[in-house]
């Protein structure tokens, strides 16, 4: 296939984002980086599932599925099962990943499916009107948290390293070369691989603004092993400065080459033939 | 001796006996002894323990349903003399284990033949071993029943011949000495018949059926969340799908299984779910986004007694409504019922069809007692490939400005999967115009609405398949769906066989309904019997509200299938109102 330019993957569909919203720049992202790897449009499945993150898949040109929320994750697992040669990439916000469909992350983690996961965090619940998230922070205050939130919020990073996930990292919608770059690089990761993308809300969330981040993002030191999770861990809890990069990457066998080493031990048991297996029952 | 055609054997006693090694052995001893078997079976609700009983009937002719009273009762504790003896028929026979409580028991039930076996004496003391009991009661059992004896060996040397010669010769010892003690006393046995080879059928359960019935469909992917009485679907699969290029997965929970499934149908691989309420429950969003945005599921409900955790280990139809109109707003969904384990091969592969066919979600309603009862069926139509079938219908014929939601006639839209170059589209769960982008637009809403659901108008145009029995003119009529058609056939013939006239229609597809032969048969009769397992008449609600009729309802929630003598009595009293 010939290269494409990133505007060839733009959909159909304009974008509903208030203006300014961090999520044009994870998108502008997205393009790029679609362009950069020369991909195939008719061979990329992007799949959401509710939240302003979620209207994406219809802003890119190419198979999308936008579910129901919080079930991203198994929906693009079928599609990935059904058809590995597919890329598969599952964008959703905080509330949708970690909130109504966290049940959903760990197992996809540690199924080691190929596929990225893109989470454009903002800390709050943009489309239903700025409620808090499970990455709100304590004291923020919303409509559903009018005497501030009380519960800690979640650490993305720190949650998915402990669900085992094979590629952790962390961008910054403002930073767009280098959010290309990961989301490349986690495309090109065999097995799940995940992103959380700061996405700040303009509307809604007053707290994690693009003002705010300027001053905490720092790009994770050169030195850093990104095999070593117990390092990963001490830059994920880390407070004082917002790392961005790759906190953490192994090689593991991924989902579909498990299955399908299962599909060579089962067929050296017996062969596909129905005929075969209904006469067991005669 | 009685010449009988069937006779009906219960088998009772602590779960970890043997009771349900001893019936299986019996039941494949007899269909392989050219018998007809019909099986069903009671679970303990404890893990390990508790009352369990196994039902055998066995005849010369196809049957129906698992039979009316006991004509044999084999019990190996005092509990199952107490729980079985009020199913036993006068003068039917029962075989007890002679420990002293069991004995007292046994002897105070009246007006039938007693046979005091020690099984465990003859296992404990005779041959030290008394995990053998249960194969003492099978020896004698089949000498009861007729069963030839090395028909019995050569299965018990098949099972445990991996375990060592010891162990199965202490198995085939405990056999020959409950056959040998029985031969002794009793010159009467239950029932004779002449063996004969069969090889033109099988011996299915439900959940088999439907399993097989996959494969045929061409199915790549099932995932499922364990849950009785569905496990048993993935597991058989789980064994063989992979050897076909498939896979099976255990999914987090059933929202995930249903998920996955939305997936994998959505790029054009045929995938299903297996679950029973509780899940169904769990995957109705989900099935409204399948209805929605068009994409193909296809959903297997093995239903159990509910609502919530309800009793799992029992048999209930309760799903019906919910299967039909569960989730919000308008949602079209096909629901369909087979009416026998050999339906759940057949059905099962018209789901996928119809799934794909219609972009919508399938759902099939079983139950605990079709899927676990095994039955003598005939041979199955296999595909002729040997791998099944799965051709994605109503590929796009042209790609030039590719309408993924196009509003058609059928209300059926041409359908892209990922791979095909111009088919770009995105499916959603939103509101969306004829290229699947979010439309909250009035007209929009009325127009997609109108499409989603004139499938149903062009799914009534095929005609559709419903069961028909009984005479051609009657003046009562039964109308019911799935598991309850075989206790209705029996009751039916019995009624007939008595001169009076009564007819029987069963509808395969509930959702939408064949209003035409439904509408035929309700004109044709004076008065409609509707027999089904819940408690508030789910198919009489539905029957009310398309074709405003008062059925007679004949509701059971006990937890079990209906005997035929319950049908056959409530068609005698309706008859008899005149």
């Amino acid at each position: 296939m010939t290269k494409l330019a990133k505007e060839a993957y733009k959909g159909n569909v304009k974008p509903i984002w208030c203006p300014g919203c961090g999520d044009f720049g994870v998108l502008t992202s997205l393009y790029m980086a679609m362009a950069e790897l020369e991909l195939d449009p008719k061979k990329v499945v992007v799949v959401s599932g509710i939240g302003c993150s979620g209207r994406l898949p219809a802003f890119v040109k190419d198979y999308g599925f936008h579910g129901v929320h919080g079930r991203a994750l198994p929906i693009a697992q079928g599609v990935k099962l059904a058809r590995p040669e597919l890329t598969v990439i599952v964008v959703g916000g905080d509330g949708d990943g970690f909130g109504i469909g966290g049940g959903h992350l760990p197992h996809a983690a540690r199924r080691n499916v190929d596929l990225t996961y893109i989470v454009l965090d903002n800390n709050t619940y943009g489309l239903t009107k700025g409620q808090t998230s499970p990455t709100s922070v304590v004291g923020y205050q919303t409509g559903s948290t009018p005497y501030g939130n009380v519960e800690e919020p979640l650490n993305p990073i720190a949650l998915t390293l402990a669900h085992d996930a094979s590629f952790v990292a962390r961008g910054y919608s403002a930073q767009a070369k280098h959010m290309t770059e990961l989301i490349m690089e986690a495309v090109q990761h065999r097995g799940f691989s995940f992103i959380q993308a700061l996405s700040p809300c303009v509307t809604f969330n007053h707290r994690e603004t693009f003002k705010f981040y300027a001053s905490l993002v720092q790009p994770i030191p050169v030195e850093h092993d990104p095999t070593n999770k117990l390092k990963a861990f001490e830059l994920a809890y880390n407070h004082e400065k917002v790392w961005l990069g790759v906190f953490y990457q192994v090689k593991k066998a991924p989902w579909d080459e498990k299955i399908e080493a299962v599909q060579h031990r089962a067929r050296e048991k017996g062969p596909a033939d129905l005929e075969k297996i209904v006469a067991r029952f005669a | 001796m009685e010449a009988r055609r069937d006779i009906v054997v219960g088998i009772g006693g602590e779960g970890g006996e043997g009771v349900i090694v001893t019936g299986d052995m019996l039941t494949l001893a007899g269909a392989r002894s050219g018998q007809h078997v019909f099986t069903t079976r009671t679970f303990p609700a404890e893990i390990k323990g508790g009352y369990c009983n196994f039902q055998l009937r066995m005849g010369d002719e196809p049957m129906h349903s698992h039979g009316d009273a006991l004509d044999v009762l084999v019990c190996f504790n005092e509990e199952a003399v107490i729980n079985g003896k009020k199913d036993l028929r006068p003068g039917g026979t029962l075989v007890y284990d002679t420990a002293p409580a069991t004995e007292a028991q046994a002897q105070r039930v009246p007006g039938v033949r007693l046979i005091g076996l020690p099984m465990t004496k003859i296992a404990s003391e005779e041959l030290k071993a008394p995990l053998s009991k249960n194969m003492v009661a099978l020896g004698a059992t089949a000498y009861l029943l007729s069963i030839p004896f090395g028909s019995i060996e050569k299965l018990i040397t098949d099972r445990f011949k991996r375990k060592g010669e010891k162990v199965l010769a202490a198995n085939i010892a405990a056999i020959k000495a409950g056959h040998a003690f029985v031969e002794e006393r009793c010159k009467d046995r239950v029932r004779t018949y002449q063996p004969v080879k069969a090889d033109d059928r099988l011996l299915l359960s439900g959940n088999q059926a439907l399993a097989l019935g996959t494969l045929a469909a061409g199915v790549r992917l099932c995932a499922a969340y364990p849950i009785t009485p569905a496990s048993d679907i993935m597991e058989f699969l789980a064994d063989v799908l992979p050897r076909f290029g498939g896979a099976v997965v255990q999914a987090e929970d059933e929202m995930s299984a249903l998920g996955m499934v939305l997936g994998a149908m959505y790029t054009g691989r045929r995938a299903f779910t297996s679950t029973s309420g509780p899940g169904l429950s769990l995957m109705t969003e989900m099935i409204g986004l399948a209805s929605m945005a068009e994409v193909p599921a296809v959903i297997f409900d093995i239903q159990r007694s509910g609502p919530c955790t309800g009793m799992p280990t029992k048999t209930a139809q309760a799903d019906l409504l919910f299967a039909v109109f569960g989730g919000s707003g308008d949602a079209p969904r096909i629901v369909l019922a087979p009416t026998d384990v050999e339906d759940c091969y057949y059905v099962t592969q018209k789901c996928f069809d119809l799934a794909e066919r219609y972009s919508m979600p399938v759902i099939m309603l079983s139950d605990l007692s079709l899927g676990h009862r095994r039955q003598t069926v005939p041979r199955l139509r296999l595909p002729e490939n040997g791998q099944g079938n799965g051709q994605r219908h109503e590929q796009p014929q042209q790609w030039a400005h590719y309408r993924r939601y196009e509003i058609t006639e059928s209300g059926v839209s041409p359908r892209a999967v990922p791979g095909e170059e111009g088919g770009f589209h995105t499916v959603t769960g939103l509101e969306h115009d004829e290229f699947g982008a979010p439309c909250y637009e009035p007209s929009m809403h009325q127009a997609m609405n109108a499409k989603r659901f004139r499938k149903f108008a062009t799914l009534a145009r095929e005609g559709n398949g419903v069961k028909l029995a009984g005479d051609a003119q009657a003046e009562v009529g039964i109308l019911g769906w799935g598991s309850t058609y075989g206790a209705v056939l029996e009751a039916v013939a019995r009624v007939r066989g008595e001169g009076r006239r009564v007819k029987v229609l069963y509808p395969t597809l509930l959702n939408p309904m064949p209003r035409k032969e439904i509408g035929e048969f309700l004109r044709s009769v004076k008065k409609v019997v509707v027999p089904e397992l819940n408690f508030t008449g789910h198919f009489a609600t539905l029957l009310r509200a398309e074709f405003g009729i008062d059925p007679i309802r004949l509701d059971l929630c006990q937890g079990v299938p209906f005997t035929p003598g319950q049908i056959y009595a409530t068609i005698k009293e309706v008859i008899g109102r005149d």
